[in-house]
C-alpha cells in the first residue's frame, strides 16, 4: 500500500508540468538571468585592463628614476599596468582629448600628471584608472622624497634603502578569514535555491487537497477506500519530498556546473541544506493545502505569494532588504524560511559547518514539523459536516 | 431472513435550518439494482455520502452488510465500489494507470490486480485507450473510466451516483448495459439518477425521493399502481357530440374525458382493456376515427401525483 501510493505519487509529480515549472525551470531561468546580469557586473569591477598613458619628456631634463618606474610597470608579460606612448606635449594633449590615453605624465626633473575631466558614461572606470595613475605619481614622489632626505642625512644607508624600495617587500601576510566565496553575487544564488525549496510547497499542497473529501472528488474517493489516511499521506509526502529534492538538486547542479557559481563549500553539504529546505517547503504546502475550503487555484496563489514574500524579505530582489529587517524587526529573519535556508548556505560558505549553521537547520526542521503536525490535525477529520 | 446489504432507519441530516434528509428509511437487498430517483437537491447524493460515512448525520442508523458503517470500517469499505457524480481521476496518469491506482487501494496482490484491471478495461471497452491521458478522452469515455476506477476491484456493493450526467446516448446505453451486467455477475447496485427512463429501464426496485423524504418505494409497476391515473388514450375523432362524451365517461375505469380540435383525450384510472372498450363504443355508434395513441403512466406521473410537481422540470 505504502509503495503503491509512493510509486503513483512519484509518477504524478514528475508529470505535473506546472509544478515542474516552478521547482525546476523557473529557478533555472532566474539563475541564468542573474548570471547574465550580475556575472558581467562582477567582471567589469574585478578584471583589470592595461591603462594607456602618454609620456611627455622634457628634452633637457632626464629623469632616470621615473623612467625606471615606467619601464617596470609596463613590462609585465600578461597584463602590464601601463602602456606608455611617448609624445611631445601637443601630440599627448591630442591623444588625451581623443580618449586614447587616460592621462599624461609630464616628466622632467619633477613628474606631473594631467588627466581629462570625467564627463562620459564610463566615468567610474575612468576615475579608477586616473586614481591608479595618481597613486603611481604620489608613490614616486614619496619614495623620491625619502631617498633625497636619507641621502642628505645618512648617505651610507642609501644603497640599502634603494634595494628595499626596489624589492617591493611586504611585511604583512594577507590571511583570508574564510575559504569560502566572498563574492556578493553568490548570495543571489543562495536565495534562488531557497526559493526553489519553498516552491516545493505545490506538491505538498496537492497531497493535502487530495486527501480531503470536502476539497476534491479525488479526496472523496480516497476517503472511501479501505486504507489509513495517514499512511497514504505519509507515502505521498515522502514521494513528493524525494522528487522535489531531485529537482532542486538539478538546480544546484545547473548553478555549479553550467553557471559556474562558486558555492565555496562541499556540494554534499549544500545538498543536505537543500534537502532540509525541501522538507520545509513540502510541509509548508501540506499545511496550506489542509486549511479551509479554498479552491486549488486560490491555494496555489497563496503559496506563490507567500513564497515570494519570504524570498523578497530574504533579499532575493533587493540585496540589503535582509539587513534592513535585521535592524528593525530581527524576529522576521529568525523565522523566515527563505532567510534560514539562504543563511544556512551563506554560513556554510563562510564558516563551514558551524553552530549557526546547525541552529538554522534545527529551526528549519522545527518549523517543518510544526507545519506537518498542524496539517495532520487539519486533515485528520474522517466525516464531514458538508461536502 | 437474509441480512439486507444496506439498512437505513430514520436518517436525518440537517444543514443548519435546512433539512436535507428527513427521517429516511430504506432497505436494500442482495442482488438488487436499487434506484434512488429524485430531482436535483432531493437528497440522493447526501444519502449516499451518509452511507459511505463521508458525511456526519444528525439522527438515525445506517448498516452496511449488517454492520454499522464507520469511517474506519475498512472491512466494509473493501466490499464497496463507488462511482462519484464528479469524475474523480488523475489527469497525469493514463487510463490504465488510473484504474491500476484505484484498484491497488483495495487489491494488494499484483498479479490479481493486473487481471482485474484488464477485466475492468474490457468491461468499459477502453482497451484501445489504455495509454491515453484523461484529458484526451471524450465526456462519455471519461465517465466510463470513472466507472472502471470504481468497480475494478470487484466489489459486492456498487454505488453509482448519477453516472450518466452529460453523457451522449450511445455511451449512456453502454453504461446502463454494463450496470445490468455487473448485477448479473452478483453485485448489488445502488443507482441514483434524476433520469426516470434510466431508473425504470434497469432498476429492480426504486425509491422516489423529494425534499429528503422517501415518498414511495417499490418496483416500477408497483409505483405506477400506487397512483390514480393509469393509461392515457388519445383518439382522433372528427365528429363527436356532448352525448357521446357523456356515454364514454360512463364506461368503466374512465377518470377524465375531454374533446378539442378533433382529438378525444381520455385519462383512465387503472383497469384493463380500456382502449378496447372505447373503440368498441365508437364502432357501435358508427363514428369514424383516425389515429389512436395509448400511453401508459410513467414514473414522472407517479412523481407528479405524489408531489404535485414534475420530475422532468427539475432535471
Amino acid at each position: 500500500m505504502f509503495l503503491h501510493e509512493f510509486k503513483y505519487e512519484l509518477i504524478r509529480v514528475l508529470r505535473q508540468k506546472e509544478e515542474l515549472f516552478w521547482v525546476l525551470l523557473f529557478p533555472m531561468l532566474l539563475g541564468t538571468m542573474f548570471h547574465l546580469a550580475l556575472g558581467n557586473l562582477n567582471r567589469a569591477t574585478e578584471s583589470f585592463h592595461t591603462i594607456p598613458v602618454a609620456v611627455c619628456l622634457e628634452s633637457d631634463q632626464k629623469n632616470e628614476a621615473f623612467q625606471t618606474v615606467l619601464d617596470t610597470l609596463s613590462q609585465d608579460e600578461d597584463t602590464p599596468l601601463l602602456k606608455p606612448t611617448y609624445a611631445d606635449w601637443e601630440e599627448a594633449a591630442s591623444l588625451l582629448k581623443e580618449d586614447s590615453v587616460r592621462g599624461i605624465f609630464r616628466v622632467g626633473e619633477d613628474v606631473t600628471l594631467h588627466c581629462a575631466p570625467n564627463e562620459n558614461d564610463a566615468a567610474a572606470t575612468l576615475a579608477l584608472e586616473q586614481s591608479i595613475l595618481e597613486t603611481i605619481v604620489r608613490q614616486y614622489h614619496t619614495n623620491a622624497d625619502i631617498l633625497t632626505r636619507i641621502a642628505q642625512t645618512s648617505p651610507e644607508k642609501l644603497p640599502e634603502l634603494i634595494s628595499l624600495t626596489q624589492s617591493d617587500a611586504s611585511y604583512g601576510t594577507a590571511l583570508s578569514l574564510t575559504p569560502g566565496n566572498m563574492d556578493f553575487v553568490i548570495q543571489y544564488y543562495f536565495n534562488l535555491i531557497a526559493m526553489a525549496c519553498l516552491f516545493t510547497s505545490f506538491a505538498g499542497s496537492y497531497v493535502a487537497m487530495h486527501h480531503q473529501a470536502n476539497l476534491s472528488a479525488l479526496g472523496a474517493r480516497k476517503c472511501v477506500s479501505p486504507n489509513s489516511k495517514f499512511l497514504s499521506v505519509g507515502a505521498q509526502l515522502l514521494s513528493c519530498l524525494l522528487s522535489q529534492f531531485f529537482c532542486v538538486a538539478v538546480n544546484v547542479a545547473y548553478l555549479v556546473y553550467v553557471i559556474k557559481a562558486d558555492f565555496g563549500t562541499s556540494l554534499p553539504m549544500i545538498l543536505l541544506t537543500a534537502f532540509i529546505g525541501c522538507i520545509l517547503g513540502v510541509c509548508f504546502g501540506f499545511f496550506i493545502g489542509s486549511i479551509g475550503r479554498v479552491s486549488e487555484a486560490a491555494k496555489s496563489g497563496i503559496m506563490v505569494s507567500v513564497s515570494l514574500l519570504f524570498c523578497f524579505l530574504s533579499g532575493l530582489m533587493i540585496d540589503n532588504m535582509r539587513m534592513l529587517i535585521e535592524d528593525f524587526c530581527p524576529l522576521i529573519n529568525d523565522i523566515n524560511p527563505a532567510v534560514l535556508i539562504s543563511d544556512s548556505f551563506l554560513t556554510l560558505n563562510i564558516y563551514g559547518v558551524s553552530a549557526r549553521y546547525g541552529s538554522n537547520l534545527f529551526t528549519l526542521l522545527l518549523i517543518a514539523i510544526l507545519f506537518a503536525v498542524s496539517g495532520c490535525l487539519l486533515i485528520r477529520r474522517k466525516t464531514y459536516a458538508s461536502l | 431472513m437474509q441480512t439486507p446489504v444496506i439498512k437505513i432507519e430514520n436518517l436525518v441530516k440537517r444543514y443548519k435550518d435546512l433539512i436535507a434528509i428527513d427521517h429516511f428509511n430504506i432497505e436494500i437487498r442482495e442482488g438488487e439494482i436499487f434506484g434512488l430517483l429524485g430531482p436535483n437537491g432531493s437528497g440522493k447524493t447526501t444519502t449516499i455520502n451518509c452511507i459511505l460515512s463521508l458525511l456526519s448525520f444528525d439522527k438515525g442508523t445506517i448498516e452496511v452488510f449488517g454492520k454499522t458503517m464507520r469511517p474506519d470500517s475498512y472491512d466494509l469499505k473493501r466490499q464497496i465500489g463507488i462511482v462519484m457524480q464528479n469524475v474523480a481521476v488523475f489527469n497525469t496518469l493514463t487510463v490504465y494507470e488510473n484504474i491500476d491506482y484505484f484498484c491497488g487501494l483495495y487489491v494488494k496482490e499484483k498479479q490479481l490486480r493486473k487481471k482485474y484491471v484488464e477485466e475492468a478495461l474490457a468491461f468499459v471497452e477502453l482497451e484501445p485507450f489504455r495509454k491515453f491521458y484523461p484529458k484526451k478522452l471524450s465526456g462519455g469515455l471519461l465517465r466510463r473510466l470513472n466507472i472502471a476506477c470504481g468497480i475494478a476491484h470487484k466489489p459486492k456493493l456498487i454505488i453509482l451516483d448519477e453516472p450518466t450526467v452529460a453523457v451522449d446516448p450511445q455511451s449512456r446505453n453502454k453504461i446502463l448495459e454494463g450496470i445490468v451486467d455487473l448485477n448479473k455477475k452478483g453485485a448489488t447496485i445502488i443507482y441514483t439518477s434524476h433520469y426516470m427512463e434510466e431508473v425504470e429501464q434497469i432498476c429492480t426496485r426504486i425509491a422516489i425521493m423529494d425534499g429528503g423524504k422517501n415518498i414511495a418505494a417499490g418496483s416500477a409497476d408497483e409505483l405506477k399502481q400506487m397512483i390514480k391515473k393509469s393509461e392515457k388514450i388519445k383518439i382522433e375523432v372528427p365528429m363527436l357530440s356532448e352525448t357521446h362524451l357523456e356515454d364514454i365517461r360512463l364506461l368503466p375505469h374512465i377518470l377524465h374525458v375531454s374533446y378539442a380540435d378533433g382529438q378525444l383525450n381520455i385519462q383512465c384510472s387503472g383497469g384493463r382493456h380500456n382502449l378496447v372498450h372505447i373503440l368498441e363504443y365508437l364502432q357501435r355508434q358508427g363514428l369514424s376515427f383516425d389515429r389512436v395513441y395509448s400511453e401508459l403512466p410513467t414514473l414522472n406521473d407517479v412523481f407528479l401525483e405524489m408531489t404535485g410537481k414534475e420530475l422532468r422540470d427539475h432535471a
